[in-house]
């Protein structure tokens, strides 16, 4: 609708590079909505300053829609409502307007005042709980940018930015920590003691869950998405959510690993590479082998990975009796072929437009007897 | 083109780019012409050179090599691959390789190449690196030819 505002966010970093959002970073957009809602009542008592509460049905009025998922890097459209509004609260649709204007903006002046030395915000009880979960789980690396309603002045919140705001106010700031760990200490009683790098971890598990599956896997790598309290010294002070835990192969983990730091080496070889000749290595052909591995994970051990002179990457591998490449290219497809290794016979070149299910069928039905 | 390569047992030196190596293993790629190549694989003759002395030729013409495999010529004409004589003479800053070879991909198309790739680069393996020039690999000269 043409009356319907457009909010963009943009995920800046790796892995939100094709509009790629990892499913553990979705539960910011209801934290996002939640922090604007909690601006907007604001805004609207500022504006009626005889009133205590807003009216009925102002939260409800407020919705956000997930519409679509746009390139570079990731750049999600959350659609404010008017009809939706209208119907919530009829008659005060234009100034619903106004205040999910000045509530963005009072947003992006939240994360723009945590950028320097502004003091410490005044943030309500509900704007606190709607920032310890918005960017919980962003690395050091990545931002998430507002993108302006009007303007150009584009403001952003980091891993630093939003420590440095949360612990302006309080102690302590949730964080979602991803990775692997080892398994250094399991009760039946339920927990168990993960050792990273952020210190050892213990997370509370069901005995029974123990029991089948961390039994007998002491000293074994564990991988493990969980939302913790930190404090401003880094330190974990609790679990506030485990999302996951599970004792991992670690010959595979480690096969993972070492195909996509291969990758990253890729990734940072300049034009010329080969004696004058050869293109840097495309984003595109980078982020489609990397799809490759990690949906044949269990084959990642016997992966060799190179530079294709015109941007792609190549993977080679025997498996099942075949010799297989597998080539990908700058635009995103694929092209596999391969030869029996003790026969004649050979996988004639085949070129699929992604690492979908026919290329894997494809592959598989090779190497795969 | 040039005379074609009749002696079946001569091997023939690939220098591989070291981008082109992981883990000790080579790609197919560097088995096969390269694009400007135009369908026709540069080796050296081991008849006429030692997998050494084309190393050294090849690096200080301004090239990168990591290693030297081998193929002989009835290898690749097992796979109907025909090899010619191509000496390079010297060009400016670089020096000339009289024992500079071909091996002809030309018949066949890109798709086919690229298996013919991999069946070369096999058979080059099982053959072993003829030059390694890592320390911690045997650096002696395994060729077995000697320089005409």
């Amino acid at each position: 609708m043409a009356d319907d505002k457009t909010l963009k966010l943009r995920y800046v970093g790796t892995r939100f590079n094709g509009a790629r959002m990892p499913v553990n970073v979705l539960s910011d957009l209801p934290a996002f909505r939640d922090l604007l809602v909690s601006f907007a009542r604001d805004e609207y008592l500022e504006r009626h300053k005889d009133r205590k509460r807003v009216p009925k049905g102002f939260d409800a009025s407020l919705t956000l829609d997930l519409t679509q998922i746009e390139d570079g890097s990731a750049q999600p459209n959350l659609v404010w409502s008017r009809n939706l509004a209208q119907e919530m609260l009829p008659g005060i649709e234009d100034e619903l307007a106004e205040i999910v204007d000045a509530s963005y903006a009072n947003i992006a002046q939240l994360f723009e005042g945590a950028a320097g030395n502004d003091g410490s915000p005044d943030l309500s009880p509900d704007k606190l709980r709607a920032l310890d979960k918005f960017g919980a789980g962003l690395r050091p690396d990545e931002r998430i940018e507002l993108i302006p309603v009007t303007g150009d002045n584009v403001v952003y919140l980091d891993f630093e930015r939003r420590k440095r705001l949360i612990t302006s106010f309080r102690e302590t700031y949730n964080v979602r920590l991803t990775g692997v760990g080892t398994l250094v200490s399991n009760s039946v009683h339920g927990h168990i003691i993960i050792r990273t790098d952020n210190g050892d971890i213990s997370v509370e598990i069901d005995p029974e869950e123990i029991k089948q599956n961390f039994d007998g896997s002491l000293d074994q790598p564990v991988q493990y998405d969980i939302m913790v309290e930190m404090d401003r010294n880094e330190r974990i002070r609790n679990v506030v959510d485990v999302f996951d835990v599970a004792v991992v192969d670690a010959s595979l983990e480690a096969a993972v690993s070492r195909s996509y730091e291969r990758l990253n080496e890729l990734s940072s070889m300049k034009a010329g590479w080969l004696d004058g000749e050869g293109s840097a290595i495309d984003e595109t052909a980078l982020r489609s082998a990397q799809q490759f591995i990690s949906k044949r994970a269990i084959l990642a051990g016997v992966m060799c990975i190179y530079p294709n002179e015109g941007a792609g990457v190549l993977i080679e591998l025997e498996a099942g009796g075949w010799d297989m490449s597998i080539e990908f290219a700058s635009n995103g497809s694929v092209e596999i072929y391969g030869i029996e290794i003790d026969g004649a016979d050979e996988m004639e070149a085949q070129t699929f437009n992604d690492v979908g299910d026919e290329l894997l069928a494809a592959f598989d039905g090779k190497v795969r007897h | 083109m040039g005379a074609p390569l009749t002696d079946g047992a001569e091997v023939l030196l690939r220098q591989i780019h070291p981008d082109l190596v992981q883990d000790g293993t080579p790609a197919s790629s560097a088995f096969r012409p390269k694009e400007s190549d135009k369908n026709k694989l540069s080796v050296d003759r081991g008849g006429m050179t030692t997998a050494a002395a084309a190393f050294d030729l090849f690096t200080s013409n301004g090239y990168t090599s990591i290693a030297v495999y081998g193929i002989n010529v009835a290898e690749f004409g097992a796979y109907d691959i025909p090899c010619e004589e191509d000496p390079l003479p010297a060009e400016g800053e670089k020096k000339a390789n009289p024992a500079h070879a071909l091996a002809s991909f030309e018949q066949f198309g890109g798709s086919k190449q690229k298996t013919l790739g991999q069946r070369i680069k096999r058979a080059a393996i099982a053959r072993g690196i003829l030059h390694p020039i890592d320390s911690r690999a045997d650096a002696s000269d395994v060729t077995g030819d000697k320089p005409s």
